[in-house]
């Protein structure tokens, strides 16, 4: 069923990937896309960063918008996990969040995924100490703390 | 006025006198290649109409870019049966208020009834599902008009 959800999200138009990640950082599952693996991995740990981050403030990170590469990036966070897009065209922004809305409430009600789910229980704050920062990122970090 | 489906190139020749420019004034000058619309423009940057108008304003008047020709959109509505169905749908939710809530987003849009585009339709429906409070009750509506936009775009 979550590949049917995922392909949902994939059919919109310019999306040129689509990503399921644990706050362990591990991928449930990710569309074949042009956009190599690592890099899909890397800009997830930023993402589990920011979240780590937000969570420190006691602030929840529900959804992040950036710019990358000419490209847009949107992350929809749930309990335990968030969903990642990379599409080209901002036009489809609303759709997107739309139908990320509809496949996080989707995947919350999918049996195998919520296993999973268990098993990949992880705390965010893993995410600020493991990892190389900057000397910049160390200072943010420990005003975080 | 600026508007989505105007197309600009570069000025040929330097202005003369030492120019600043902003981040974003940067960022729409290295997108205008004679081809390009204000409206891809715009969806390139992640940039709002809006934002992009101001910018393309100020590029202009400080003569660094001009207006080479305009693209033909033919632009489909929504009709009013949609419409109708997304006013009933929503009543669900929340009650008579729907309709009023309906104006008010219209307004919010620059909009009117008969003037609502397909393409802007998920925004739409979006600003109109932030107004129902109940999480539940929004991922249902959100599933409904998922289906809703999928048959409009058919």
């Amino acid at each position: 069923m979550s590949e049917k959800l995922i392909e949902e999200i994939r059919q919109i138009e310019s999306v040129e990937a689509v990503a399921i990640i644990s706050f362990k950082g591990n991928v449930w599952q990710q569309t074949e896309t042009g956009i190599p693996r690592e890099t899909i991995h890397h800009i997830a740990s930023y993402l589990l960063k920011m979240a780590a981050a937000n969570e420190k403030k006691q602030q929840k990170l529900i959804l992040a918008e950036l710019l990358w590469l000419n490209r847009s990036l949107l992350a929809r966070f749930s309990n335990g996990f968030f969903i990642l897009v990379i599409f080209r065209n901002h036009e489809v922004v609303s759709l997107l969040r739309i139908t990320l809305n509809v496949t996080v409430a989707g995947l919350l009600e999918e049996k195998a995924f919520l296993k999973w789910l268990k098993k990949e229980k992880s705390a965010l704050d893993i995410h600020l100490k493991k990892g190389q920062f900057d000397e910049k990122e160390v200072r943010l970090i420990s005003k975080l703390v | 006025m600026v508007n989505e489906n105007m197309v600009f190139k570069l000025a040929p020749t330097g202005v003369g006198s030492e120019i600043s420019l902003s981040s974003l004034e940067w960022g729409v000058i290295t997108q205008i290649d004679g081809v390009k619309t204000v409206k891809e423009i715009a969806g390139n940057l992640a940039l709002t109409l809006e934002e992009t108008y101001q910018i393309i304003a100020s590029l202009r008047k400080k003569g660094l870019i001009f207006f080479d020709h305009q693209v033909d959109v033919k632009v489909e509505y929504v009709n009013e049966k949609v419409l109708k169905k997304i006013t009933d749908r929503l009543m669900r939710y929340i009650g008579p208020v729907a309709q009023y809530l309906i104006n008010d987003v219209l307004t919010e849009l620059n909009l009117t009834a008969d003037k609502l585009s397909k393409d802007r339709l998920p925004e739409f429906i979006e600003l109109l599902s932030d107004e129902i409070s109940d999480e539940n009750k929004k991922i249902k509506f959100q599933r409904e008009m998922l289906n809703l936009i999928k048959e409009v775009k058919k």
